[in-house]
């Protein structure tokens, strides 16, 4: 049990943290603007989901790297 | 004691102070920038075609018509702006709130004129209704449902001088030079109160612009009634006052359109009335059209609010133009 | 599927036009299109134009529309009560209609106004009540002399209390006396006692101050503080009376007329529907044409229905679709039974273009897989089968429930079998209680092996989703964004490869050539997409990867349950255990069955069908009756 062990848990808890502080603060802003273009436009519910849906990428690539730091890195 | 203690209890200073506190707390900007710009594109683009096609007022209340004016008389029109100003006051968020005030509370100037001068005629408007969607703050409503020309006066003053010292004495100029030498100076004062606040940088640039178009018009129908009297130019304009006093000292009638093109970029041939009007408001639209682009911006709302308030001065003329042709009607349009 | 449409035509005596029409509308198949031919390039302009109404026709469409809006007048200002139907023959009562309305009208509408005004009495009597009521204790201390007079105030805020004392004691010279008390609105009254001879001093003052002083309405009187406050309650009794007197009668009315009115509405709807349509038609100097679109299965139908009635006269021809009318094609979704509920799913996208696909069958197939691999638990699984069973029986004739029902019915099934095959029933329980292994891949651990999985299956549906585009291209005749999916997947395919031989699965001397294969293929990609082509391609690797969400939603429901269990072994008791552990897993099943319907709902949206399906369909809307 050595300081590595820490250092890569630790890089595995930014690589998914930081993506998803990311992905929740894009998601804030596009729901709230989604919000706003449903009040307006109800017919466009399918493009606001895929809309408030895109920046996921994000953290899922997060969680990728993050198992890649914990899997592959020894 | 009154709104002194209010301001210290909610911090809201300059203009913001003089209007409404709304229960809510706004929603958030990216929200209401979407719902402006979906009303945005409902505000009627084809005037030709509604002054050709129809008997407009049967348009607006067509279904075709989705927009935010939802009365057909022409106090109704103003109304509906009331009401649209109050929708976009209420749902922003506290900072656009302060940042847009100076241009609500110039908005609110008409309510306060049409009931001073409908108290001073007798009759007219009754303040209730007018009242009924002014953002102005409690006190001045209060202020402005006496019954009494002067008393109004001196309550707006009272008012009006807690934002800026520049309003004391309004009382005076009422009783000394009645309510046409009122209005000018409460507009007059107004605009340089705001203007030496502090602004957003496209505001302060918005009133400088209205600013100029007023002067240039006052300055144009002078020296088309030569009647020699020398209009009172607002001061903060792009273009300084003397030189329009210049020009109307030389009576030259063919500066204007110079004056216009500097103020709109728009290129008049010869000035004409309206012509000239028409060309300095489309100079402040494709101005905000080019500044309200930044899409997270301030600019899509003080951008919104104008084309309102041109919808409003549109359907106005088109309204009152019934009967007039067709032609003139649609050389008033803004857009 | 998306239904095959024909253009048709139909053409007859101009005579026949609103019976035919009305006919086309008790079909519900039709829908009519004016635009679907253009009729000035065929050089016949001069003589079809735009059928035009008869003067009586005409006459009774202005009749029809009036009526209809004083009848909306009238409904809007009677209460909204259920009532039962009417089923009277609207069309022989309508004149009679027209002829009460304006009396119905007027009478409901004084109805209304006099209710307002007592509302707002019963409002501002209120007002009075409350402030009678704090006054009555400031009264009761203050003697009633003739030489005095009360004014009562409304102060808006306390801190002006002191600031009134200050000025009335300087106009009153100390004479008065200003109570204050709180009304039970909270608000704050206040009592000021002066002398008569200086009443109206102070009252000018409390004016210049903005203190509203509370006047009376002249029915008031001269009224002392006690019969004020006796006054108020009688006339709130009064006025409550009055108030219901009037409700009753407006129900009475309503429910005596709304059935009718109702009924005759409907019917002008109807009948205003058909006189516009026969505005889309066009005519010559004898016949009249329609022109529109019916699904072509019920073409035939549609022909015998017609032949049935008329004859030789009427004729409907098909007519050739040209390029320009794919645009203007009707979409209908039909689907077989299975796929049907699924269509609440693509109904939140906008409508497929004619030439593209309907998305419904990907997502029923796709969707309940995604949906079961990443909840993948037996138990999770039979639970929610069971609910959704129940919600579909319940709800039988709620369209939306039941079909949202079924697909979560079909989603369980699949989470049973996945969970199954990972061993998983109410989390690890299985292994814990009787120490079975899982099937194929226990997923808690197995963490790198699933993300290759997801990946895998990434692969999968987004070539699929290309191929399946670049067919779709060819059959649109356009080459180039055909070339461009086709370039797109052989690409993915020489990435894999690469991937592979480095990862020792394929012998490493492939990478080289499959390296030189993309370099090769590059230019094809620029010229076949665009500039931006290169980047547009790397989203396909960007959609990829984005399947390990697969993985990843459904590893934090596997730790959410292994997590229950192991808090619930914690507590060493059976009961508590169970207890513990059953409510975390229930909160885990609501989870279940949101993140896995959204994310796997997203892959289809995002990643698969921006690969092959156009979006921009008008809708399908027939005459309908």
């Amino acid at each position: 049990m050595g300081w590595e062990k820490v250092l890569i848990a630790f890089s595995a808890a930014l690589a998914i943290g930081i993506p998803a502080v990311a992905t929740a603060w894009a998601q804030s802003k596009i729901g709230s603007a989604g919000a706003g273009t449903l009040a307006e436009k109800p017919e466009l519910t399918g493009t606001i989901i895929i809309l408030v849906a895109i920046p996921e990428t994000m953290v899922i690539l997060g969680f990728v790297v993050a198992t890649m730091i914990l899997f592959t890195v020894k | 004691m009154g709104i002194t203690d209010r301001e210290e209890r909610t911090g809201l200073r300059g203009p913001r102070g003089l209007l409404l506190q709304p229960r809510t707390e706004g929603y958030p900007v990216a929200y209401v920038l979407t719902r402006l710009r979906g009303r945005r594109s409902r505000l009627i683009r084809e005037w030709k075609a509604l002054i050709y096609d129809n008997e407009p007022a049967e348009y607006l209340a067509s279904s075709r018509y989705d927009g935010f004016i939802r009365e057909r008389t022409a106090d109704g029109i103003w109304a509906s702006l009331a009401r649209e100003h109050r929708w976009v006051f209420t749902r922003s968020d506290e900072e656009v709130r302060s940042i847009l005030a100076p241009y609500f509370l110039y908005a609110e100037l008409r309510t306060i004129v049409i009931i001073i001068r409908s108290l001073s005629g007798g009759g007219g408007t009754q303040p209730g209704t007018i009242l009924e969607n002014s953002l102005l703050n409690q006190e001045i409503q209060a202020a402005l449902k006496r019954d009494d020309a002067a008393l109004v006066v001196k309550g707006l003053e009272r008012n009006f001088s807690r934002w800026s010292a520049v309003f004391t004495g309004l009382s005076r100029i009422y009783g000394d030079g009645g309510i046409r030498e009122l209005e000018r100076e409460l507009v007059s004062r107004t605009f340089s109160a705001i203007l030496s606040g502090d602004l957003h940088v496209l505001v302060r640039q918005l009133f400088r612009r209205i600013i100029d178009s007023r002067n240039i018009i006052a300055l144009f129908k002078s020296l088309r009634l030569e009647n020699g009297t020398l209009p009172v130019f607002t001061k903060g304009g792009i273009i300084a006052p003397e030189r329009l006093r210049t020009i109307h000292d030389r009576g030259d009638l063919a500066a204007v359109a110079t004056l216009v093109r500097q103020a709109s970029g728009i290129a008049i041939s010869d000035p004409d009335p309206t012509k000239v009007e028409v060309s300095l408001y489309r100079g402040i639209t494709r101005f905000l059209r080019q500044e309200g682009r930044d899409p997270l911006g301030i600019g899509v709302f003080v951008d919104y609010l104008w084309r309102c308030s041109l919808e409003v001065m549109n359907l106005s003329v088109v309204l009152a133009g019934k009967e007039l042709e067709r032609e003139a009607v649609v050389a008033e349009m803004v857009s | 599927m998306i239904v095959r449409m024909s253009k048709i035509e139909v053409a007859g005596p101009k005579d026949l036009l609103r019976d035919v029409l009305e006919r086309l509308r008790g079909l519900g198949v039709f829908q009519v299109d004016p635009e679907a031919v253009k009729i000035k390039e065929e050089g016949g302009e001069e003589h079809v134009r735009s059928f035009a109404l008869d003067e009586e026709t005409a006459v009774e469409r202005l009749f029809l529309e009036d009526l209809h809006a004083k009848i909306d007048d009238l409904l809007s200002s009677l209460p909204n009560i259920a009532v039962r139907e009417s089923y009277i023959d609207a069309e022989t009562v309508v004149q009679i209609v027209a002829n009460a309305v304006p009396r119905h009208c007027s009478h409901s509408h004084e109805l209304s106004e006099r209710l307002d005004v007592l509302v707002k009495e019963r409002d501002e009597l209120d007002r009075y009540g409350i402030f009678l009521g704090a006054m009555a204790s400031l009264v009761g201390s203050a003697r009633e002399t003739p030489d005095l007079e009360f004014i009562g105030l409304t102060i808006r805020e306390p801190d002006m209390v002191p600031r009134l004392r200050d000025v009335i004691s300087r106009i009153t010279d100390w004479k008065y006396e200003l109570q204050t008390d709180t009304a039970d609105d909270g608000s704050l009254v206040g009592l000021i006692t002066v002398e008569r001879s200086i009443a109206d001093r102070v009252k000018g003052t409390l004016h210049d101050e903005q203190v509203p002083e509370l006047t009376f309405p002249a029915a008031f009187g001269s009224m002392n503080f006690p019969e004020k406050i006796a006054y108020v309650k009688k006339r709130v009794l009064e006025v409550d009376g009055e108030i219901a007197t009037i409700r009753d009668e407006l129900a009475r009315f309503a429910k005596r007329w709304t059935p009718l009115y109702r009924n005759v509405r409907a019917w002008i709807d109807d009948r205003l529907a058909l006189l516009r349509t026969t505005a889309q038609a066009f005519e010559t100097k004898m016949c009249f044409f329609i022109h529109g679109w019916i699904p072509s299965r019920d073409l035939a139908g549609l022909r015998s229905s017609l032949a049935g009635a008329y004859g030789q006269p009427v004729v409907v021809d098909e007519l050739e679709i040209r390029e320009e009318d794919l645009e203007r094609v009707p979409i209908a979704l039909r689907n077989p039974a299975y796929f049907r509920p699924f269509e609440i799913l693509t109904s939140l996208l906008p409508l497929p273009a004619y030439t593209s696909y309907d998305p419904t069958p990907f997502i029923g197939i796709f969707f309940p897989i995604f949906f079961g691999i990443i909840l993948g638990d037996a138990g999770y699984g039979i639970v929610l089968a069971i609910l959704a069973f129940w919600a579909r029986r319940r709800f039988r004739t709620e369209r939306m429930i039941r079909d949202g029902a079924t697909i979560l019915f079909i989603s369980a099934c699949y989470a049973l079998l996945f969970g199954v095959l990972f061993g998983e029933f109410f989390g690890d329980l299985p292994e814990r209680l009787f120490h079975l292994q899982p099937l194929v891949v226990e997923r808690r651990t197995a963490i790198v092996p699933m993300l290759l999985f997801s990946l895998a299956i990434g692969i999968g549906h987004i070539l699929l989703g290309l191929a399946l585009g670049a067919v779709n291209a060819f059959q649109r005749n356009v080459k180039r964004e055909a070339l461009y999916k086709l370039l797109s997947i052989v690409i993915i395919f020489a990435i894999l490869a690469i991937f592979a031989s480095q990862f020792g699965i394929f012998p490493s001397v492939l990478s080289r050539p499959a390296i030189l294969l993309i370099l090769f293929l590059t230019p094809l990609l620029f010229f076949s997409g665009g500039v931006l082509a290169p980047l547009e391609f790397l989203k396909n690797i960007g959609n990829i990867i984005s399947y390990v969400r697969i993985t990843a939603i459904g590893l934090t429901s596997v730790l959410l349950a292994f997590v229950a269990n192991e808090l619930g072994g914690l507590t060493g008791d059976v009961v508590t255990g169970v207890v513990v552990a059953g409510l975390i897993h229930a909160l885990n099943i609501v989870l279940g069955v949101f993140s896995p319907s959204i994310h796997s709902l997203r892959l289809h949206y995002v990643e698969f069908f921006s690969k092959f399906i156009e979006h921009g369909g008008r809708k399908y809307e027939p005459l309908r009756r």
